[in-house]
């Protein structure tokens, strides 16, 4: 097994390229070690990133809140700039799994991760966030969140480097919920992450993302189209909720939940979160 | 084989370690620090936890390599150099905070490292503090009472961080 720790990102993109589909990049780790110590079958390259610096800064850059893809879910917790311009991000982080976890677990690697239920990409997804990925063959390039999800884990081309989340500053009620058989333990088995946009008491914009919902994470586009243009109620919400757990949710059965306890969870949860998001905007209107 | 330079209770040790070995390996199996437990190997439990840098964390799921120039603080390594424990393990012991003690060095220093970083926690912060903590033995209230009180304890003292004392035998393995 080859073993590299690149200082800077060039080095990085250059070993990546160089190894290929051989090569694993390690951010936190707490997945893939334990994967990678069961089974090395077909990986013979390890990327260390750790020692690039600018992979664990977190700044306001061109519009957009700009997060290393090695920043933890406890900075993201804590972090002054994450609570003024993406509190929905801080917010998904601050449920995510224990204390021994948050400090080391990532939010490219929650991404990474493919994981259904991942907090940090669920809240993403409703965030709207851009990957800014980049490697030796194509530079720096921009890809929406959603489309690296889909993909499922590890859906990056190889010689990829995930390098920044790019979250759009928006002035949104925020709202996030979620179901887990024990708090600080494990993934949610349903979670719904809500960023609504209102003008006066109509929404303008509604993100809504599942995770646990569907194979991957995924927007709620039929609950979203269910409460734009319209004022926002109580009534207005539950609607929305009973779409998205009746057309926008696809669960399957699983060791953990039953389908049909999923969409029960995604119907009971959207609607905290969408009632959450209300009274956040009435709070910020009054 | 990559080496690395640790400082594990204090005491500096350098060693070359396979880039996929766990941090838990290194401590019991290298070093011999089998005061921190191995319980469900994978990040549920809390039974391996030791304090790197400022953070506790599962050293299950923590690479060697990633703890390569940090400090390293185990159960080991937690009390006095005269053998006076740590505030935190004095009232584990006076409040009868385990049982079978396979959670309690874990526990331990969870407790250390938040108390460190929140000094004068109320009951549900300690609570949430520990939830990556497994007991099976006590029903957690002997603990909760024990860290809310190693927290008066604690300011009492004017300590407020989780501090190292008695350096633990290391011998460096190549």
């Amino acid at each position: 097994m080859r073993y590299f720790e690149p200082n800077f990102l060039d080095e990085a993109l250059v070993l990546l390229d160089r190894f290929g589909d051989g090569a694993r990049v390690l951010a936190g780790a707490t997945r893939l070690g334990p994967q990678l110590r069961e089974r090395t079958a077909g990986v013979d390259t390890l990327v260390n990133i750790k020692r690039i610096r600018e992979l664990h800064e977190i700044r306001l850059d061109r519009g957009m809140l700009n997060v290393g893809a090695l920043v933890t879910a406890q900075q993201l917790s804590d972090d002054e700039l994450v609570r003024t311009h993406a509190p929905l991000i801080g917010a998904a982080a601050m449920t995510m799994g224990a204390r021994q976890l948050r400090s080391v677990a990532t939010i490219g690697g929650n991404v990474c991760s493919g994981d259904a239920a991942a907090d940090l990409s669920v809240a993403l997804l409703a965030s709207d966030a851009l990957c800014a990925i980049s490697s030796i063959r194509r530079g720096p390039v921009e890809t929406p969140v959603e489309r690296i999800l889909q993909a499922g884990p590890s859906g990056l081309p190889s010689g990829d480097l995930l390098v920044a989340l790019r979250i759009p500053l928006r002035p949104a009620a925020i709202a996030y919920q979620k179901m887990t058989t024990r708090r600080g333990f494990e993934m949610a088995l349903v979670s719904v992450a809500v960023s609504l946009i209102f003008e006066a008491v109509e929404v303008r914009h509604a993100h809504i993302a599942l995770g646990g919902a569907a194979p991957t994470p995924v927007r709620a586009t039929g609950a979203e189209s269910a409460l734009v243009g319209r004022t926002f109620s109580r009534e207005s919400a539950a609607a929305a909720a009973l779409i998205a757990a009746n057309a926008d949710a696809t669960p399957s059965d699983d060791h953990r939940a039953s389908a049909l306890y999923r969409r029960h969870l995604v119907e009971v949860l959207a609607l905290r979160a969408l009632l959450d998001a209300g009274r956040a905007h009435g709070d910020a209107a009054a | 084989m990559q080496p690395v330079t640790l400082c594990v209770n204090g005491e500096i040790v350098e060693l070359v370690v396979d880039p996929l070995r766990s941090l838990l390996q290194t401590l019991r199996d290298d070093l011999g620090l089998t005061g921190t437990k191995e319980g469900c190997g994978t990040g549920y439990c809390g039974a391996c936890t030791v304090i790197v840098g400022a953070h506790a964390v599962n050293a299950c799921l923590y690479l060697t390599v990633d703890a390569d120039r940090k400090d390293i603080i185990t159960i080991e390594g937690l009390a006095d150099e005269d053998g006076t424990l740590h505030p935190v393990q004095q009232a584990f012991a006076e409040h009868t905070a385990l049982q079978c003690g396979f959670c309690t060095p874990g526990m331990i220093l969870s407790a250390a490292a938040f108390l460190a970083e929140n000094p004068a926690p109320d009951e549900s912060e300690i609570r949430n503090a520990l939830a990556g903590n497994l007991c099976r033995c006590t029903g957690y209230q002997s603990i909760v009472r024990a860290v809310f009180d190693a927290s008066k304890r604690l300011r009492d003292a004017g300590r407020t961080e989780a501090r190292v004392g008695r350096q633990a035998p290391i011998r460096a393995r190549a």
